[in-house]
């Protein structure tokens, strides 16, 4: 890939295909220098364009803009991207969705130094899905990474899941961008088993509502809100829901709390073989199970996978 | 004698699956389906495979001190299931949905508040039934019920069916009961409103009745105006009904639909990005 001139490397009118470019930087300036080029492009083109971004950054990107910040979409990414696995389907598709037959331009930064361990893989996995989503659509997604405060880790993986990479006015081609689909892959880890007293409930078809029942009094012992006891809730009651129609009619379920969250862990003997599972909404109204696993990641802080021919865990984390 | 706490707590338009594996378990429920029924001044039909109508007009009278007298007026009538569900050796569920019907329309002119049913169908492994042809019957059925004139229980034999056809069974009925103890599982009671037109839906809507719902929604479709379905009694709903919700809106095209519902309700069908269609209209109500 020829580098480009600083004049158009954020503007091309006739750009009818997915970028989604790591932008590389160092403290707020060059985030800045990198960020407003692009946003003020997209303006000057017409196109819809949304900042999705921690608090802080999505401050200074605020006040950069002056009276222009009204004309973009602004959200901080640590509420609206606080579960990774929703990024797609909540934020990115949403917005998308929202401005048909355009070229939407999307400053998405899911990966900050607050990042725990336990987010970090399903964050990596987000990135690298993105580039499968949102293959053959007209859209351009930037996303910013820490240089200063970032593990060095993480901008490895940016590597391996942007094809490309800008750092100031230079762009080029990632030298070690991969298979999104093999590099999410490598981040579909077992999971560390539970601990060993935290009760087990059974999922079965005709046990549905009982278990429903069973985990918000756990949920409700646990202090969890009573809005987000309804909302695990449901999300356990859609993995039940897949486990009795997809994944042999029989599973599990677990529950526990660590120092930050409510952790529910359903397992099954299925196999979850699609990775965008839960990431592309259905289009329509039609009921269909496809919403299933969208609203799973619609309403938890965070949701893990391990799946594997005959053996599926997912978990629920949902802070309380 | 169990599960009276259910029996009593049915209402007209309730349609509920009865997993029915002891048919020794039958007469007992039987009378306490019967006794709950003619208390209520419904007029009560039992359809009877086994025990025989016979047998069970004489446990009724023996033990039932109302049974005698209701069994003379009428109010308590004992069929054999063959009358109503093959009368000529062959399941054809049009032409029971049509028998059902005119018993619900006899009891009405006879002046009852509604009629309850209880239907043997346990014979249905033995009269080569499958379980997939008696799934989509229930699924009509509901139809019967949903006018909120009669309520039906029905028998069955689990073990008369694979799993998967038992559970496309279950489902086509908006409420089941839980085999091993006769408790309640999730369930629906779904029934039409007149006055504003449209459904009132209560309970709990997951995989257990979706085919169910999907069915009484379909009832909602042709009717004519604005019409109302009232969610506010709906204490948990799957995704997938919730998509079924707004569906009804789109299926009725220009006449309009409005859904009232619970402001949770309300913001998961944005979260689902179903919620904005412009035939719907959504209303935020509390529980009644």
């Amino acid at each position: 890939m020829i580098p480009h001139t600083a004049e158009n490397r954020f503007s091309n009118p006739d750009a009818q295909h997915f970028d989604h470019p790591a932008l590389l930087y160092r403290g707020i300036d060059e985030y800045l220098a990198g960020t407003l080029p692009f946003i003020r492009a997209g303006l000057d083109a017409g196109d819809p364009v949304l900042v999705a971004v921690p608090g802080a950054n999505l401050a200074a990107i605020r006040a950069a803009l002056g009276d222009d910040a009204s004309r973009v979409r602004l959200d901080d990414m640590t509420v609206a991207g606080r579960n990774p696995g929703r990024i797609i389907p909540g934020v990115l598709l949403a917005f998308a969705r929202a401005h048909p037959g355009r070229r939407p331009r999307i400053i998405g930064e899911p990966i900050w130094p607050g990042r725990s361990e336990l987010e970090y893989p399903a964050c990596a996995q987000h990135e690298a899905l993105i580039n499968a989503a949102f293959a053959g659509r007209n859209a351009e997604i930037l996303c910013p990474y820490d240089l200063a405060d970032l593990d060095q880790r993480a901008i490895d993986d940016a590597y391996r899941t942007h094809p490309t990479l800008a750092m100031g006015a230079r762009r080029w081609a990632s030298p070690r961008y991969g298979d999104p689909l093999a590099v999410a892959a490598d981040f579909n880890r077992p999971l560390p088993p539970p601990p060993g007293h935290a009760p087990t409930l059974p999922v079965t078809f005709d046990g549905l509502s009982a278990l429903r029942h069973a985990v918000a009094r756990y949920a409700t012992t646990a202090g969890l809100p009573d809005d987000r006891v309804e909302d695990l809730v449901l999300a356990v009651g859609e993995l039940a829901a897949n486990t009795v129609e997809h994944a042999g009619g029989t599973g599990s379920v677990t529950l526990w709390t660590d120092e930050e969250h409510l952790v529910c862990q359903v397992s099954d003997g299925g196999h979850l073989t699609d990775p965008l599972a839960g990431r592309i909404p259905p289009a329509g109204t039609a009921a269909t199970g496809g919403r299933g696993l969208v609203i799973v990641n619609q309403l938890c802080d965070l949701v893990r996978v391990h799946t594997r021919p005959g053996a599926t865990t997912v978990r629920l984390y949902l802070r309380r | 004698m169990r599960g009276s706490a259910i029996w009593h707590g049915l209402a007209l338009g309730d349609h509920v699956c009865v997993p029915t594996a002891e048919v020794s378990d039958q007469p007992a429920m039987l009378h306490e389906f019967a006794d709950a029924g003619l208390r209520e001044g419904q007029k009560v039909l039992l359809a009877t495979s086994r025990p025989a109508p016979s047998a069970l007009v004489d446990a009724l009278r023996a033990k039932l001190p109302g049974a005698p007298d209701a069994l003379a007026h009428g109010q308590l009538v004992v069929s054999d299931a063959a009358d109503i569900y093959f009368p000529d050796g062959r399941f054809d569920p049009e032409r029971t949905l049509r028998t059902l019907a005119a018993e619900i329309d006899l009891a009405e002119r006879e002046g009852y508040p509604g009629l309850r049913i209880s239907g043997d169908l346990t014979w249905a492994a033995a009269h080569g039934v499958d379980g997939r042809l008696l799934a989509d019957y229930e699924t009509r059925a509901n139809l019967l019920f949903v006018g909120g004139r009669a309520l039906g229980v029905c028998h069955y034999d689990p073990r008369q069916f694979a799993s998967t056809a038992w559970q496309e069974l279950v489902a086509a009925h908006p409420a089941s009961l839980r085999p091993a103890t006769q408790t309640p599982v999730s369930g629906l009671r779904c029934v039409l409103t007149v006055a504003p037109t449209g459904l009132a839906v209560d309970g709990e809507a997951d995989l257990s009745n979706r085919a169910a719902l999907s069915s009484v929604l379909s009832a909602v479709v042709p009717m004519p105006g604005r019409c109302v379905i009232d969610a506010t009694g709906l204490r948990f709903a799957d995704a997938y009904a919730m998509s079924s919700l707004v569906d009804v809106a789109v299926a009725r095209g220009d006449r309009p639909t409005t859904l009232v519902c619970s402001p949770r309700l309300a913001r998961l069908l944005d979260l689902l990005d179903v919620g904005r269609v412009p035939a719907l209209s959504l209303r935020i109500g509390t529980a009644r």
